[in-house]
């Protein structure tokens, strides 16, 4: 199924869990934070959070700024 | 020996009234070096979508700027809206792990980056309701100051002049004036170009001054992190030490009496 992750159309399986979306991706769970559709998923979430059909996903971390 | 106090934000005191951000500066290790020499610890950063791609073992800023060593101040640089501003504030606290702490700044519009005041007092309204900790950029208007303060922040920080812009402050009468209604710690953020502009800021009785583009973008930023740690520290010392008041002659600093020159 077709996702936007950060702003990027992304196919990924059917009903993809927020986990295996970032294990896929390789992305470091320490300081950032999974937004589905403009609301943020908590950790504890990850593993039971499924992704629909054209879910708008946004992983976000902190980066240099003032 | 001294009336000198230590910067006190959230409850907890520091020793440094410095406050950096993290942006524009060549790299991570450039960053860190900076940090280390302006003796800052409180350390603004960006909230922004992650580089999804091949290179995901990319360093990530908090590896470099330990949160267990530095109060992370999570900003909402970018932000036009209250609503955006909220928005980021929320995701802050998710990727710091519950900290709540946070620089609010919704700016007005590109060109000056200037404060929308309106949107700023909302979005204040709105973060206080789940117990967010604002430190907020706004302008020097000592109304608009009092009114944030009002709502709850706990830090108010107006600007010398517009971000990035290294014009010093443009009106210190202003930031005289929201210093003296206040009751929380007052920050300039924003406008500081120079290690003098850093003491100024100092000696109108400020409480700390936040500081990025003049250290990153100076020719030598771990030079520069250096002279405005000085420069704020100069400053304060010299505010609490009571300048002598200016006069339009001169006095001689050396005795009169015993002169032998007739």
């Amino acid at each position: 199924m077709n996702i936007i992750l950060n702003n990027d159309e992304q196919v990924v399986l059917e009903n993809i869990s927020v986990s295996e979306l970032l294990e896929k991706f390789k992305i470091n769970l320490e300081y950032m934070a999974v937004e589905v559709n403009q609301t943020i998923v908590p950790k504890s979430k990850y593993d039971n959070f499924r992704l629909k059909e054209n879910d708008k996903v946004e992983i976000i971390s902190a980066v240099g700024g003032g | 020996m001294d009336d000198l106090t230590k910067l006190v934000i959230d409850g907890k005191s520091y020793n440094s009234r410095l406050l950096v951000g993290t942006g524009k500066y060549k790299d991570l290790s450039e960053t860190k070096e900076a940090i280390t020499a302006s003796g800052a610890e409180i350390v603004t950063v960006a909230i922004r979508r992650m580089n999804i791609g091949q290179d995901n073992k990319s360093p990530n800023l908090l590896d470099y700027i330990d949160p267990n060593k530095y109060t992370i101040l999570p900003n909402t640089a970018g932000c036009y809206n209250a609503k955006d501003a909220v928005r980021t504030c929320r995701i802050a606290a998710e990727i710091l792990n519950g900290e709540k702490l946070v620089k609010l700044e919704v700016l007005g519009d590109e060109k000056t980056l200037y404060p929308n005041v309106t949107e700023t007092l909302k979005a204040a309204e709105e973060l206080m309701k789940d117990d967010f900790k604002i430190m907020v950029y706004t302008t020097d208007d000592h109304l608009v100051a009092k009114e944030l303060e009002n709502i709850g922040c706990i830090s108010v920080m107006p600007l010398a002049s517009p971000i990035g812009s290294g014009l010093g402050i443009q009106n210190e009468y202003n930031i005289l004036t929201i210093v003296e209604n206040a009751s929380v710690p007052i920050i300039v953020d924003a406008g500081v170009g120079t290690a003098s502009d850093a003491s100024k800021v100092m000696e109108l009785g400020c409480d700390g001054v936040l500081m990025n583009t003049a250290i990153a973008c100076a020719k030598n930023p771990l030079l520069m992190a250096k002279a405005m740690r000085k420069a704020v520290e100069s400053g304060y010392e010299a505010f609490h030490a009571g300048r002598i008041p200016k006069k339009d002659h001169a006095l001689p600093s050396s005795p009169e009496e015993g002169n032998i020159c007739d």
